[in-house]
């Protein structure tokens, strides 16, 4: 089959590879029929998380058909159901996934030694997003194996298109879960850093759930999709403005009582500081650019909650452990437990409460890998996603 | 580590053309040696016979080091007095900024919480072919002991087994299979895969 392969940084091939195969009784082999490059895939293509191989098969944000199902998924899935997967590889069984935190699962990991060596403790496996999580084959690719597919697949209703459905595996689902994080009860201000897919879904999610949004990016036309798409009352370009002033400004002094950080470890920023962690990301002596995470952290209301949605991966400088103690924030933060919410997106979907539909402003082919991952890496054209439809055009 | 690196270095520094034969050469090969033997018998991750209290090694090293100090300032030529001297000098230095602790000793007994109860943990535990498939490269000394984990969260499991087997077992309790990465394709690896994967850029000759 044709995939996707990590070549190393910055460098990708659309390469012929072996088909996967059903090797444990929950496992299903899906034909895919769409999957995207998502924002943290960038952190593996750029280079920022060391366990990647060459070789590695790129991708956790896909649906497709199932063409095989082992005998334990059986009583859940056959043959040509089409479905949408969690990233999150996780057993369903163990303490975390019976209280709903899949991306926590003691199970789904077989490489959990290496991660429990840097972070204490294992989350799940990941679908192509290095050997920290797994070393899983991802979704960039004609075919894919889902372990645990009884758990991570779920069916979608007929009538919902692949560009609503797709985006249900994680953009729309950590977005969602983010203003789950901010427990929101109709009325507050929420900052959300970041209008990309996450950042978006973020702002809709918020909006539905009754709070006025703040957008805060650098690109105009994902601003404008802020606003006359997801829901969000006012924009930020952070290059143009001081974001905290701004944003005391917006809330009468009191400042945003929640703030999403949708951007993770790469976050750009204007200035000495963005300069300064650009540098010591480059030589290593730091993982993570965390200057949206500084920003949300001086920024939010005193007993404010701050969401992390985006991916960090080890360790950052300068973090403002002061501001965060005395204003006594609530720091809430995790991978999305996708599981959680698959089924509850697709509902809001069918009710056309929520529609991703317009991420999708990118259609490529495996075969154009570099090219795409370069167009979504340098927001060319636009860009919000890229979308690969492998098992379409195979068809 | 360093104890033994030191004491080699001492013997290795008594052997030096300049050194050999006089007396700071006897003094040097004299601590060298001592230090390497009460080294391999401390009770320390490294030690070989464990039995000398890590408390008691640092007292030897100081009386050493206090020792050839000592001896050094009793010569009055300028190698058989100063070489002594510093050596002394320096292993007392090292002495007075280690800790008294010692680097604590990685557990040897391990646990891990399984959402079963004790009964299924236990027929497990005790199958063979359970065994056998969770501790494949047969480590698992069959010497563990269940409790209940409090909040209803299942069997608690404290063995003296491996990281891995414990892990293991707990998939198959749980999951009911063990997972893994087999079966997912994979595209051409880099020749530094195999040997140091997490540091396989892919920049190995790619064509």
């Amino acid at each position: 089959m044709k995939a996707v392969t990590w070549a190393g940084p910055n460098r990708v091939t659309c390469e012929e590879t072996p088909d996967p195969s059903i090797v444990n009784p929950r496992d299903a082999i899906l034909k895919v029929t769409a999957t995207t490059i998502c924002g943290s895939d960038l952190h593996l293509y750029d280079g920022y998380v060391p366990a990647m191989q060459r070789g590695d098969i790129l991708g956790h944000e896909f649906m497709g058909e199932v063409v095989e199902v082992g005998t334990g998924a059986a009583s859940s899935l056959a043959t040509g159901d089409r479905v949408v997967v969690s990233p999150m590889i996780s057993c369903g069984n163990c303490y975390f996934c019976r209280h709903e935190l899949y991306s926590m699962c003691d199970n789904g990991n077989p490489d959990a030694a290496l991660p429990e060596a840097v972070w204490g403790y294992s989350p799940c496996g990941i679908f192509g997003y290095s050997h920290l999580t797994g070393g899983y084959a991802g979704s960039h690719a004609e075919y894919v194996r889902v372990p645990y597919a009884d758990t991570g697949a779920v069916k979608v209703p007929e009538g919902i298109p692949d560009t609503q459905a797709l985006f249900c595996s994680d953009a729309l689902a950590t977005g969602y879960f983010g203003a789950e994080l901010c427990d929101l009860v109709g009325g507050e201000v929420v900052a959300v850093w970041g209008a990309g897919a996450v950042g978006l879904s973020a702002i809709s999610s918020c909006a539905l759930r009754g709070a006025r949004v703040v957008a805060i990016d650098r690109i105009p036309e994902r601003l404008r999709l802020a606003v006359e798409r997801a829901g969000a009352s006012d924009t930020l370009d952070f290059t143009n403005v001081d974001v905290v002033e701004a944003l005391k400004e917006l809330t009468g002094g009191r400042g945003p009582d929640a703030c999403v950080d949708a951007v993770g470890m790469e976050a750009h920023a204007p200035g000495v500081q963005g300069a300064y962690d650009r540098v010591k990301q480059a030589v290593r002596m730091e993982s993570d650019r965390p200057y949206v995470l500084r920003e949300a952290i001086q920024a939010c209301r005193k007993g404010g909650t701050i969401a992390m949605l985006g991916v960090y991966g080890g360790f950052v400088d300068k973090f403002p452990i002061g501001a965060l103690m005395n204003k006594g924030l609530q720091l809430r933060t995790g991978q999305v437990h996708a599981q959680r919410y698959i089924r509850r997106l697709l509902e809001h979907i069918e009710r056309g409460e929520l529609d991703p539909s317009y991420y999708a402003t990118h259609a490529m082919d495996l075969a154009d890998a570099q090219e795409a991952y370069q167009t979504f890496k340098q927001k060319r054209d636009d860009c919000v996603r890229v979308v690969f439809q492998p098992g379409a055009a195979a068809a | 580590m360093l104890d033994y690196l030191t004491g080699t270095t001492l013997v290795a520094v008594s052997r030096v053309p300049r050194i050999r034969g006089r007396f700071a050469g006897r003094a040097l090969l004299t601590a060298g040696a001592t230090h390497l033997v009460y080294s391999l018998v401390t009770d320390y991750e490294l030690g070989a016979l464990r039995k000398l209290p890590y408390r008691v090694h640092l007292v030897l090293d100081a009386v050493g080091a206090g020792a050839l100090a000592l001896a050094g300032a009793t010569r009055s030529d300028a190698i058989d007095r100063f070489v002594p001297m510093g050596v002394g000098l320096y292993e007392l230095g090292a002495v007075l900024l280690s800790d008294p602790h010692g680097t604590p000793r990685a557990v040897e007994r391990r646990a891990v919480t399984v959402e079963r109860s004790e009964e299924e943990v236990r027929a497990f535990l005790q199958d063979p072919a359970s065994v056998r498939t969770f501790s494949p490269e047969g480590a698992w000394s069959g010497d563990f002991e269940l409790r209940a984990a409090p909040g209803g969260r299942g069997t608690e499991i404290h063995a003296s087994a491996s990281p891995g087997d414990l892990r293991r077992a707990k998939q198959l309790l749980e999951a009911g299979e063990l997972a893994t990465a087999e079966g997912g394709a994979a595209g051409r690896r880099g020749v530094l895969s195999a040997l140091l994967p997490t540091l396989d850029t892919g920049a190995d000759g790619d064509s």
